[in-house]
């Protein structure tokens, strides 16, 4: 067992690869025996109608919910059942949130560096370089001062995927991060998310925006009341697939 | 004697067991809400404590004793009138063998039982501001917590970098009015016999019996005490939402500018 506390870098399986897992709330199943593979570099777009189970299986993956049964593995490692610190796999797997979940008393720059600093114990220089590399990066590089009350929405998302890039994750997950902005924002936020996906940047991505799906996934999954009910590429799910369910929410049935 | 010549006569002949009163109180009050702020923060940790379903027993067992502990405690503590409680600690550090009548005697202020009324005030605050950091931590946005726990925080850094820092920040005017309760309520440990206001005030009118100009004196004490708190509180809000304090004066700057 010794060996499995340490990650291996490098391992060339897929990064995360999830097994049979289900999740039960009382005696509400959410989730059903879900399997699936995410290749390093790969996008993988998670789609299904609200209550579909789509989100708390984004967040059973870096454990923010815990499956009932089934195992997760993380760079081939069994994140359910080893014992492991779960905070070393939070720092691996990055997450941005639909409500963005930024720190209401820090500032831009503090926010990235926080969890910098605190986790990864980089120094204050050096955590700083890298947040402004990666807001940078997002394009908010002007606005490292201010509070987060003062940007807008979409600005909020992308600092957020800065703050999640400065963990460099191995991974990053997101919540529908564009549900709670309005079309222009949308934009913005989908522009970063479309780069760092060419850039190879492993993504599991939990939305309802088709055209990003059509754009930037490798492999999409659709999910409905807690089962797979078709996978595939996205030309395979928009343009092929059979499946009812599948075609009535896309809105390729009226056709 | 008017109830004016009365006052007048008050203030030539006692100012100075007034002045001790007032700055009594003041230390009082203050010490009594700053280290009652960080010992609440201790007993609404202390009830919050995470138990994990997979920890050993024993480390169940303790922290559901720290827990319990600092349940009753602030039950209790906030059932009884601080004036009992005071009596309870002072006469029972007496059958113990300790009186506080015996230090510092000869010290003006600041003597023993002064400090007898400072650990019952810092004890009593404690248990409030207990409830105030809890419903403070309750009004954060769970979200919070969830993105620095996506970050790899521990639930110890998350509580002290993200979730405390803010439920205080939204807690200073429940606490600011904590530090007027004090200012008032430190009367109370007149019953044994603390230097405070309302102690002092006692003490000016014994000889006198000016009793009803006495008491009109300290009303306005308290009163300026706690107006001039609350305009303190006021520019402290006015700083923290990161605004420039105005006193009123930058009219004439403008004016002076002008010409």
């Amino acid at each position: 067992m010794k060996d499995t506390n340490t990650f291996k870098p490098d391992y060339s399986g897929p990064v995360i690869s999830v097994k049979n897992i289900a999740k039960t709330f009382g005696t509400t199943e959410v989730l059903k025996d879900i399997s699936f593979d995410v290749k390093r570099g790969e996008c993988l777009v998670i789609l299904g109608p609200s209550g579909s189970g789509k989100s708390t299986m984004l967040r059973c993956l870096n454990k923010l919910e815990t499956p009932t049964s089934g195992q997760i593995f993380f760079d081939g490692v069994d994140i359910i059942n080893g014992k492991f610190n779960t905070n070393e796999i939070r720092a691996k797997l990055g997450m941005v949130f639909q409500s963005f979940n930024l720190f209401n008393n820090k500032d831009v720059l503090a926010n990235c560096t926080l969890a910098q600093r605190k986790v990864l114990h980089r120094t204050k220089e050096e955590a700083e370089d890298i947040a402004l590399a990666n807001l940078e990066r997002v394009g908010m590089s002007d606005r490292i001062h201010f509070r987060i009350s003062e940007i807008s929405g979409g600005q909020k998302q992308r600092v957020a995927i800065a703050r999640a890039l400065c963990m460099s994750p191995q991974a990053l997950l997101f919540d529908e991060p564009t549900s709670a902005l309005d079309p222009e924002m949308v934009g913005e936020v989908l522009n970063v998310m479309k780069e760092l996906a060419n850039e190879g940047m492993t993504m599991i991505v939990v939305t309802h925006e088709m055209s990003f799906a059509k754009e930037a996934a490798d492999q999409i999954i659709f999910l409905d009341k807690g089962y797979i009910v078709d996978q595939g590429t996205p030309d395979y799910i928009f343009n092929q697939s059979t499946n009812e369910r599948l075609r009535s929410f896309i809105g390729t049935d009226k056709k | 004697m008017s109830l004016f010549q009365q006052i007048g006569y008050l203030f030539q002949n006692s100012w100075q067991l007034y002045l001790y009163g007032i700055v009594s109180t003041i230390v009082l009050s203050i010490f009594g809400t700053i280290v009652g702020l960080f010992l609440g923060i201790f007993l609404a940790l202390g009830e919050q404590i995470h138990v994990h379903k997979n920890s050993p027993w024993y480390t169940k067992a303790w922290q559901y004793l720290i827990i319990w502990i600092c349940k009753i405690y602030s039950v209790v503590v906030r059932g009884t009138p601080m004036m009992v409680q005071a009596m309870i600690f002072y006469f029972g550090c007496l059958a113990m063998g300790l009186n506080w009548n015996d230090f510092l005697q000869n010290a003006k202020i600041f003597d023993g039982l002064f400090f007898a009324g400072l650990i019952i005030i810092t004890f009593n605050t404690a248990t409030y501001m207990g409830e105030i950091v809890k419903s403070g931590l309750n009004g954060i946005d769970n979200g919070q917590s969830e993105g620095a726990r996506s970050l790899g925080m521990s639930r110890f850094q998350t509580m002290f970098s993200v979730a405390l820092p803010q439920a205080i920040k939204n807690s200073i005017p429940t606490i600011g009015n904590e530090w007027i309760v004090n200012i008032k309520d430190s009367s109370v440990l007149n019953v044994i016999g603390v230097t405070e206001l309302y102690f002092q005030a006692g003490q000016a009118s014994n000889k006198n019996y000016f009793l009803v100009a006495t008491y009109v004196i300290i009303a306005a004490i308290y009163l300026i005490l706690t107006l001039l708190t609350n305009g303190i509180l006021h520019l402290a809000k006015i700083k923290m939402d990161g605004k420039k304090i105005n006193f009123g004066f930058s009219h004439f700057k403008a004016k002076k500018a002008n010409a």
